[in-house]
């Protein structure tokens, strides 16, 4: 039983109970202390949540280091990982290796994109008819209405969530390697940016025990201040999740800026670290608004600050322009990593240079600067000025430049190419064909006129889930594959490979066009329940089967990567013959990653330039006559 | 030519002509005595390839008028695989008077001395250093891949315009409104298909024409890029937002347009129903009702949280604000019965926040206005239409049901228990101190600050006597 | 349990690695910073959409008091670092407790005078609320300074930092620094912008 506590995670967890109960009874002496009630559910849960946040993070063991050298213990220059942990140990405790994180954001992201997902069959199950089938409880309890609208809520926040932990492990596993580097810049601040997670995810999912959050993943207040118990985690989950976004996004910026090899000017990087730096240059920043958003909802719950109350002088709409000031930039930061990948598996598989490099990587900071100015395209029927409206119209139509360049670059990256297709580039071009329905499904919603048709309808649901599955979720697995053997050093089961793409390509165009047309033909978003006499029933069913074979072709990925994480055929260095600096390495990675330091004598993408070098570990002095 | 290892630049001459060979060896060693030294001449493809291997020249010059040489094996060779070997194809027929020098960018002779230098000098890395070349199209076959995808963008655009067109797409319009929103649709299905067509016509003809052969490990052709596409592609997607730009503000103009005759009504909504006063009849109703062509200005607000009018036929939307007036301008253009669904979350019966919208003729309209102000002289019946139209029964069930509050059924003197503890019987006196002061007390088991705080100020005496009269009879 | 082994001890390190080192914390610190930026920069729009042309009727003296402590404590804060640039280890330690101290009476002074005196209450209405806010938000960066100040004097106390080897002092100079630019913003926008209303 001692054992278990030589896991950082098991000591975490029991902390966190301790300083919630800690922080439930700090709240109830300050009451007492002050006449009130001993027991107030909204501030025990705040002030609970909050120290119990800060007792995981003591003890899962992120604080140690900071805290001897505020005690004057001097840190070293170099850290790694104790070498005498166990793999176990390693994997479930702090670590301050980049690999060790990626795969922690990694296991922890899938594990709530899987939870999420759930959420939605379970949702889907009862749309599939109209009529309630499922939620048939008590209207205001987790068994009737009110779970229903929590379901929905927690899917759309928890896979905000599960998105934000798969791109950190993206950009976390192989920022560092393609640029030939030993670690991040703050390998400290880098693990406890994973372990922040923890609690703050535990905290959001607590929500459903607690009650349900009826509000949405968008927490609009009047609604939120009335909403039940589970409001309250929801707001301080996501606000305290917000730290690991700016915070490894600092560190991905300082990384990628200060710990290049020799000779990788910025237009000799990767492009997949272009799209990291882009994404991390919008989450740095953005991220402090949903933050803030969330703060001034939670103190209205809290302590009946009337920030968004009108008969306090409060304005509701200051709510949506500060939170959808991050939630739009947000959306770009959860597909330019995919977008990023999709452009460093193309040119492996067409033996073909990524077609105008500068280009493609200049688009994706367009992208992320462009993306700051739209936010209000979620708000044209809020109530805000009218002429508020065009300008916002504009800006949103003008988000297809930088995205179209990706798309021609890609086509012509293609175009008299040597293609083969293992399930990497089945999922790479399948992504780049739904985020093409995805991103042209935007102008419906962008031109002001029709958003007043299509606004809070499922067509704008079939819209962002088109975008999400293109820029992340099917790059992402993409990614899976393709940097499986580098992880593992073993090969996944290739038929398997493909029978989930298939899968999940025919699911989900099925979902995405019929969203799309029950939207258009009246069904609202967020209702549990429609009228038979819409039509829509057929198309309702079909959704919710394809969200079935989708979830089908998921399980059969899980199976595929655990069993072949340990009984797969053993992989070369570089199965797929990349110019990457990463599969220049072994295959697992070694702790260190590079034996020498690398330098850089050649272009990422030049397939086609015969004997042409990219990178190389910088030699000893030549020989004459070398 | 002893001593070949030590110069800069090692050079390959294929031409079978020996006048040109020797010639061009001459220039070489006269004008590059030093930088350059020639390995050899070749005169057949053959000889060439062999000695390439061999020698590992650094450069080739390819007598581009011999035809005796295949030119062909050597353009796909200088197209596929020039990193340290360089080719250059030299004509001297080509250019008229001059002679032409293809070096995957077209230099004239003239030029060539200044181009041979600048390679002698460079260091073995920036020779590795690559411009965006434009290849000469000397491919054949390329014609037959344009053809091909071209071919397949079409019907792909067809076939997504034909079917964009012909699908069930959205409900049948019943507003002014509708028109240019609905003509708005048209022209962006045709932009959305031709666009999907466009780039998956070319990934799909990709798929199927350039896959790789069996067998062939080898890389395809060195493209890096072209900048003065890349600027085309780029500006002209920005025409292209642009113009939609435009044309969605002038769409926008004429769906706002105001009708200063319009007639006004009013819209409560509340968690979880509709209210709709009509001013200039004096009447209220719970359900929308509509004379036909006739502008009509929705003064909309909302009781507690954020709802939403949305009639899908009617396709307009508006969000309504607790505390602030929004507005809506809707002009139905047709008879017929629709649903008002609201179009926000709002709480847990969000879903069923519905109400009735009937559009009548003129006439038909004036004859419903009249039936309202006509009100049943029974208290219970007049209590009843009270209780719909100012959304009790979205929270009070009159079945035993248990919703936000407590049900109606069996409420009219019975004991009631209250979260402090104490308790009381549900008479009248206690029944109208929960309709104007709801948060005086509160039932066990229910939350406070739910129900609406303002019925005093919307409700008159005698309304409230009709709604206790209302509860009296449920048993 | 430790988790963490050296390789190197920091005397070790070359000079080339400090400054390595110092030069990625400092780019880390100024991308915080703006990023902070933001999160001040937010609840200022709230400031100017909630409060528009008004604001609340507030004392002016302690404010302006307090303000000049603030003010005062940053040149402290200036002095101290130059100091340990130049290795004056008196200066360096006067100028951080100096800097401390004022930082605490700014806190006192806002948390104990201005918050139950100035007759807004967080619940009451938009004044009240955004008043909490802002003064909240700023105090607690104040005071999540004088706590790194206090680790900094304690570790100068033992020696720790040198001509050479000080980013940590840097560091704490730059994030005081921008707090007090923080409440220089701050301080008009809540004291002297706009007019009370009737």
């Amino acid at each position: 039983m001692k054992d278990l506590f030589k896991y950082g995670l098991v000591r975490g967890l029991l902390a966190m109970v301790i300083g919630t109960l800690a922080g439930m009874a700090l709240v109830s002496v300050v009451r007492l202390a002050l006449g009130l009630s001993i027991w107030n559910p909204d501030a025990a849960w705040t002030v609970g949540g909050i120290l119990g946040t800060i007792a995981f993070m003591i003890g899962v063991g992120s604080l140690t280091d900071w805290y001897r050298a505020a005690s004057g213990k001097p840190l070293g220059m170099h850290t790694h990982d104790n070498p005498d942990w166990s793999p176990l140990q390693r994997y479930l405790g702090f670590s301050v290796d980049h690999k060790v994180i990626g795969v922690q954001y990694g296991v922890f992201g899938l594990i709530l994109f899987l939870l999420a997902g759930t959420f939605a069959l379970i949702f889907r199950w009862e749309l599939a008819a109209p009529g309630l089938q499922l939620f048939t409880g008590e209207v205001e309890s987790l068994a009737g209405l009110t779970g229903f609208n929590t379901m929905f809520s927690l899917h759309g926040m928890v896979m905000v969530a599960a998105i934000l932990l798969c791109i950190a492990a993206m950009m976390n596993y192989l920022v560092p390697l393609m640029i030939g580097a030993q670690d991040m810049a703050f390998p400290r601040l880098n693990g406890f940016s994973f372990w922040i997670t923890v609690p703050s995810g535990l905290l959001l999912l607590a929500a459903l025990p607690l009650g349900g959050v009826d509000t949405g993943w968008v927490g609009y207040p009047p609604l939120s201040t009335r909403a039940p118990l589970g409001m309250v985690t929801f707001y301080l989950g996501v606000y305290l999740f917000g730290f690991s976004g700016i915070l490894g996004a600092i560190n991905i910026i300082v990384t990628i800026l200060k710990m290049r090899a020799k000779g990788m000017g910025m237009f000799k990087m990767p492009v997949f670290v272009w799209a990291s730096l882009a994404t991390a240059l919008i989450q740095f920043a953005a991220t402090q608004l949903i933050g803030l958003s969330f703060l001034m909802g939670l103190l209205q719950r809290v302590m009946d600050m009337g920030f968004f109350d009108i008969a306090k002088g409060g304005d509701v709409i200051l709510y949506q322009h500060l939170f959808w000031f991050y939630s739009h930039p947000a959306v770009y930061v959860f597909v330019l990593p995919g977008l990023g990948v999709i452009s460093e598996v193309l040119p492996v598989f067409a033996r073909k240079p990524l077609y105008g490099y500068k280009w493609v990587a200049l688009s994706s900071v367009g992208i992320a600067l462009v993306g700051y100015l739209v936010w209000a395209h979620h708000m044209f029927t809020s109530g805000m000025q009218e002429y508020l409206r065009v300008p916002f119209m504009v800006s949103t139509l003008l988000v297809a430049v930088p995205t179209g360049v990706k798309f021609f670059s890609w086509t012509a990256t293609l175009w008299q190419g040597k293609l083969i297709f293992p399930t990497p580039m089945l999922f790479a071009l399948g992504a780049i064909m739904i985020f093409l329905v995805g991103g042209l499904s935007g102008p419906p919603n962008a031109l002001v006129s029709t958003d007043l048709y299509t606004h809070d309808t499922y067509f704008v649901v079939g819209h962002f889930h088109a975008t999400l599955f293109g820029g992340f979720v099917f790059p992402f697995m993409a990614a899976l594959y393709y940097w499986f053997p580098k992880l593992t050093g073993r090969m996944y089961n290739e038929r398997m490979g493909k029978w989930h793409f298939w899968l999940q390509f025919v699911g989900f165009s099925v979902q995405t066009l019929g969203q799309m047309q029950v939207g258009l033909l009246g069904m609202r978003r967020r209702v549990a329940d429609y009228d038979a006499a819409l039509g829509i029933t057929t198309g309702q069913l079909a959704v919710t089967i394809a969200a079935f074979v989708i979830a089908l072709g998921i399980a059969l990925m899980i199976y595929n990567l655990i069993y072949s994480a340990s009984y797969g055929e053993k992989a070369a260095a570089n199965p797929w013959r990349s110019r990457s600096p990463e599969f220049q390495l072994p295959s697992p990675v070694p702790v260190h990653n590079f034996d020498h330091p690398i330098e850089v004598v050649g272009n990422p993408y030049d397939y086609g330039l015969k004997d042409s070098i990219y990178v190389r570990p910088i030699s000893t002095p030549a020989a004459p006559g070398d | 030519m002893s001593d070949t290892q030590s110069v800069n630049r090692r050079v390959l001459i294929a031409s079978s002509h020996p006048l040109f060979a020797r010639g061009l060896t001459r220039l070489l060693q006269e004008r590059q005595a030093g930088d350059v030294a020639v390995l050899g001449v070749v005169s057949s493809t053959a000889e060439a390839f062999q000695a390439i291997q061999q020698l590992q020249p650094d450069l080739v010059i390819v007598d581009y008028d011999d035809e005796t040489l295949n030119r062909e094996d050597f353009l796909a060779h200088f197209m596929e695989s020039s990193g340290k070997i360089r080719f250059v194809l030299l004509s001297l027929k080509e250019g008229g008077d001059q002679a032409m020098v293809y070096d995957r960018r077209n230099i004239a002779a003239s030029q060539i001395d200044e181009w041979l230098s600048e390679w002698t000098e460079a260091s073995p890395e920036e020779s590795q250093k690559h411009t965006s070349y434009a290849a000469p199209d000397v491919r054949s076959g390329k014609m037959k891949h344009w053809i091909g995808a071209i071919f397949l963008v079409l019907l792909i655009a067809a076939g997504g315009i034909v079917g964009l067109r012909n699908a069930r797409l959205l409900t049948q319009p019943a507003s002014l409104q509708a028109i240019p929103i609905d003509q708005a649709f048209s022209v962006l299905w045709i932009a959305i298909a031709s666009l999907f067509a466009l780039i998956t016509g070319l990934m799909l003809y990709s798929v199927i024409a350039f896959r790789r052969k069996k067998g062939d490990e080898s890389d395809a052709v060195h493209i890096e890029g072209n900048n003065k596409l890349e600027v085309t592609w780029t500006i002209l997607p920005l025409l292209t937002v642009i113009g939609f730009a435009v044309y969605g503000s002038l769409n926008l103009s004429e769906v706002v347009l105001p009708d200063p005759q319009a007639m006004e009504v009013r819209v409560v909504g509340q968690q979880w129903s509709w209210r709709f006063e009509y001013p200039e009849q004096g009447i209220t109703s719970n359900e929308l009702v509509l004379p036909v062509d006739r502008q009509v200005l929705l003064r909309m607000e909302s009781q507690d949280v954020i709802h939403s009018f949305w009639v899908p036929e009617f396709r307009v939307k508006q969000d309504l604000l607790p505390g602030r007036e929004t507005q809506l301008r809707i002009t139905p253009n047709r008879t017929g019965d629709f649903v008002l669904g609201c179009a926000e979350i709002c709480g847990s019966q969000h879903a069923y926040m519905t109400a009735p919208v009937h559009v009548l003729s003129s006439a038909d309209f004036e004859q419903w206005v009249f039936d309202q102000t006509d009100l049943p002289d029974d208290p219970v019946a007049r209590g009843e239409i009270w209780a719909n139209q100012y959304g009790c029964l979205a929270c009070h069930s009159l079945d035993g049901t248990r919703l936000v509050g407590p049900s109606w059924q069996g409420l009219y003197g019975s004991e009631t228990v209250f979260a402090d503890g104490a308790s009381r019987t549900a008479d009248a006196e206690y029944l109208r101190e929960s309709i104007l002061d709801p948060n005086a007390q509160i039932v066990e088991g229910f939350l406070p600050g739910l129900m609406p705080q303002n019925f005093n100020e919307i409700l008159s005496d005698t309304q409230i006597d009709d709604i206790i009269a209302f509860i009296e009879s449920l048993k | 349990m430790a988790g963490m082994v050296e390789t190197t001890l920091p005397h070790s390190a070359t000079q080339a690695e400090l400054q390595a080192s110092a030069s990625k914390n400092r780019l880390g610190l100024w991308i915080f910073l703006l990023s902070e930026v933001f999160l001040f920069g937010g609840i200022m729009v709230s400031r100017v959409v909630l409060w528009g042309p008004t604001r609340p009727e507030l004392e002016q003296l302690p404010a302006f008091f307090l303000t000049s402590v603030l003010l005062l404590s940053s040149f402290f804060m200036n002095r101290a670092e130059t100091a340990v640039v130049y290795g004056d280890r008196k200066i360096f330690l006067n100028g951080i407790l100096a800097t401390m101290i004022l930082g605490i009476i700014f806190l006192f002074g806002v948390v104990l005078y201005e918050w139950p005196f100035s007759g807004l209450n967080p619940a009451n209405n938009v004044y009240g609320a955004v008043f909490f806010l802002m003064t909240g938000m700023h105090a607690l960066h104040v005071l999540s300074g004088v706590i790194f100040l206090g680790v900094i004097y304690r570790n100068g106390r033992k020696g720790l930092y040198s001509p050479q080897n000080h980013f940590a002092v840097e560091g704490a100079a730059v994030y005081w620094h921008f707090v007090d630019v923080v409440w220089i913003f701050f301080y008009p926008a809540i004291y002297l912008m706009g007019v009370p209303p009737l």
